[in-house]
């Protein structure tokens, strides 16, 4: 099951990352067509001066997108074809290989999916170019309604401090139009840099045990069941009580009974039975069971059996019923998911297990104690928590690691190409203001640092909501994934210096070197390119 | 003030300044004459440090000015040069006066309240205050082109470098940008256009004339009143 999990998440992501990548591509054709409408203004004016119909210019800047996008969708088919088989290999190793006609979704689906993308390039150029000849011969031969939409920004009235700054941000008001695109790639990349960062984060901490169903401990001590269990628990109670590193302890007893389901058919369910009050959890709703006749349930099985708090559950145990309250729904993903806490005497030969959960003195070394008591409970298995922890999720760990490792790459990769494709864009339309700057006497350096200054202002706003989302939404989808398995309400535990200063700090290192590289392009925009002699 | 010393110029193969040499001496009013194409304008970026020669040298009160650092050279031109263009090349995305005090602001020679009054001042000279907050659109070329003048100004430069500044301009715009040229030659401004047309040039103290990349002719003006005869009966004579 947990394998399961791991390979859901990996899929989950590479359709989320595939999603979005189509969006933020169609947000960039988009851009790409304007901006490029934008520079030929006047080339398309000049050519509705002399005659060319408004039909005719669309035809030609729709060949032009068009046919790139049926190159792009052969280059992409192909390569999904070729590439696909390679993916799959460790899915279909888990799970084999789908039933039906599998060629049928290897070749067929992906040409309806280049068609539609097709369509969706074509509808897309038609409504933009539609737009764009909207305006006058005049007003595209002036270039004109560009300056009319972005507005104007006023110099600071008590004068400049900082000339590079107050331009930058003056212009970025003006201008903001042209960050969308680049605004929601940040956002987006922070999202999913931070989103399996802060999914592995939390599986690796101590406190995920209390989404196992049990609360926060230092020791777990397994008994198996063999012909003298009993035996072997009263052995350990009694050196447990007579141990000083020892702060306290609990042994639950696990068993199964029967429960009456929503069809009034008899179902086993998995019990623990003990001392709900020594480690304490975190109910999703009510409290742990007190009374005789309370019962907690594990979120899936209150699901499955539809029982809320104070409703009442028939449980069958040695051919007697018995109805019990229900007193509480905590979150366990052991199991499958499906468990309950009872205060129910199970006979001896019913048992299954004796758990006991340890929490030792703080100057107490968790690894030392662990493998001391493995000497003297021989018969026992001793398990420090984080070690069960990481034992249990161990592919999901090792997964989110190289789902961790792939997506920072990804989106590192993403911000930088959008970066350098923008910021070239950029240069194109303003190559006329960075001449004039530079004729009045700003430097190729201060314009690069003007630039430099509006890509971080934009990229330092998208790491701020890229990481209130992932740690909101994030959260909300793990929660999402995980409640199949039993956990419904996660809360994210974010390691603050990997979450707050290491990622935005490697997105903004690398946004910075590609906009010294790139910005670079200024020193080619001259005052004299300006003007025709 | 500045000493031009054999400076050469080629694009691809085509050599646009070949081996000229001139002087700007302090309160000067040249003016480059020659046909489209014969390098008239590189010359004038080529001394004004806006465009690399590749050879020669360009002396600006002792120093020369393409051996200093690109930022150095920037700073250079905002503090000591004004530039104006054929179209007027302002920032859009600024109104009419913050286009004016941009340059002040960034040379920070002096408080923005000095700065604003120049501004207020060279436009009012220039009979533009009333246009200070309008966008550069909604204004006639010849606002604009005043109001470059303005711009080119505001740093007190020594010299001003112009391109062409009237050649967008109706007859009427042109002979008042004429005229206020004429008054900032008189203030002390030295002053070195570019331009085609004799009259426009005829104003000047110095005509040169750039023929293929060379230096073809130079006149000096003595008399106002016949400088446009002048200028015609010698364009004959190259």
């Amino acid at each position: 099951m947990l394998n399961t999990f791991s390979h859901g998440i990996i899929i989950i992501i590479i359709m989320a990352i595939s999603m979005l990548l189509i969006g933020i591509a169609f947000l960039c054709l988009s851009y790409i067509i304007r901006a490029t409408l934008a520079e030929q203004s006047s080339i398309i004016g000049e050519m509705r001066a002399i005659g060319f119909t408004k039909k005719k210019i669309k035809k030609l800047y729709q060949l032009k997108y068009v046919i790139i996008a049926i190159v792009a969708g052969i280059i992409g088919y192909v390569g999904g074809t070729f590439l696909g088989d390679y993916f799959s290999e460790s899915v279909i190793l888990y799970y084999g290989s789908a039933k039906g006609n599998i060629e049928l979704i290897k070749c067929e689906v992906p040409i309806i999916g280049v068609l539609i993308q097709l369509v969706i390039v074509t509808i897309g150029c038609t409504v933009i170019i539609s737009r764009n000849l909207r305006k006058t011969v005049l007003q595209m031969l002036k270039g004109e309604d560009d300056v009319k939409r972005e507005g104007h920004y006023k110099l600071p009235a008590n004068g400049i401090k900082y000339p590079n700054f107050s331009i930058a941000f003056g212009e970025l008001k003006c201008k903001y139009r042209q960050y969308i695109v680049v605004f929601l790639v940040f956002i987006f990349s922070s999202f999913l840099i931070l989103l399996p960062m802060n999914m592995k984060n939390t599986i690796n901490h101590p406190s995920f045990m209390s989404y196992m169903g049990v609360g926060e401990s230092d020791l777990r001590i397994d008994i198996q069941y063999t012909g003298d269990l009993e035996a072997k628990r009263e052995l350990l109670e009694a050196h447990l009580n007579n141990d000083a590193d020892i702060e306290k302890y609990a042994i639950y007893q696990y068993g199964s009974a029967q429960v009456l389901n929503n069809d009034g058919k008899w179902d086993n369910i998995r019990i623990e039975s003990g001392n709900q009050a020594k480690f304490p959890l975190d109910y999703l709703e009510g409290k742990a069971p007190v009374n005789d006749n309370e019962i907690a349930l594990s979120y899936l099985n209150a699901k499955e059996l539809n029982k809320n708090i104070g409703e009442n559950l028939t449980l069958n145990y040695m051919n007697k019923e018995v109805e019990f309250i229900v007193s509480g729904i905590y979150q366990d993903i052991t199991y499958g998911g499906k468990t309950a806490k009872a205060k129910l005497e199970f006979n001896e030969k019913d048992l299954d297990a004796y758990i006991v959960y340890v929490n030792l003195k703080e100057e107490v070394d968790i690894e030392k104690k662990a493998s001391e008591l493995r000497e003297i409970l021989t018969d026992s298995k001793v398990t420090p928590v984080r070690e069960f922890i990481s034992q249990t999720l161990g592919g999901i760990s090792d997964t989110m690691g190289i789902v961790e490792v792939a997506t920072v790459i990804i989106s590192l990769f993403l911000s930088v190409l959008i970066t350098a494709m923008i910021l070239k864009l950029i240069m194109a339309k303003e190559q006329s203001a960075i001449a004039i700057k530079k004729a009045i006497g700003f430097s190729n350096d201060d314009l690069r640092i003007q630039l430099g200054i509006r890509i971080l202002a934009i990229q330092i706003f998208g790491i701020g909501v890229g990481t209130i989302l992932a740690n909101n939404f994030g959260e909300a989808i793990f929660g999402l994934m995980l409640s199949g398995f039993g956990a419904s309400k996660i809360k994210f535990l974010i390691n603050p210096i990997k979450a707050y200063l290491f990622c935005p700090g490697i997105q903004i290192l690398a946004v910075l070197i590609i906009v010294t590289v790139i910005s670079r392009g200024v020193s080619k925009y001259h005052i004299r390119n300006q003007i025709i002699e | 003030m500045i000493k031009v010393k054999n400076i050469s110029k080629s694009y691809k193969d085509a050599v646009v300044l070949n081996n000229v040499s001139l002087e700007i001496n302090k309160g000067d009013f040249t003016a480059v004459m020659g046909p489209s194409g014969s390098g008239k304008s590189t010359l004038l970026y080529s001394i004004s440090s806006m465009d690399n020669p590749d050879e020669g040298e360009v002396i600006f009160e002792g120093i020369d000015v393409y051996k200093l650092s690109e930022s150095e050279l920037s700073k250079f031109r905002l503090n000591k040069m004004g530039f104006v263009f054929q179209n007027s090349q302002m920032l859009k995305n600024l109104s009419i006066f913050d286009n004016i005090i941009l340059p002040g602001m960034v040379a920070k020679r002096e408080s923005i309240e000095v700065v604003r009054a120049r501004a207020t001042e060279l436009m009012s000279k220039m009979g533009i205050e009333d246009i200070k907050d309008r966008d550069i659109r909604e204004v006639s070329g010849g606002q604009l082109q005043r109001a470059a003048i303005c711009r080119a100004m505001i740093n007190s430069p020594e010299i001003l470098f112009m391109d062409e500044p009237t050649g967008a301009l109706n007859s009427e715009a042109a002979s008042q940008v004429m005229e206020i040229l004429k008054k900032l030659n008189q203030e002390g401004i030295s002053i070195m256009l570019v331009t085609h047309d004799a009259k426009m040039a005829s104003m000047a103290k110095k005509v040169i004339y750039i023929k293929d990349g060379k230096l073809a002719g130079e006149i000096k003006l003595s008399n106002e009143k016949e400088a446009l005869a002048e200028i015609d009966l010698w364009l004959k004579t190259i």
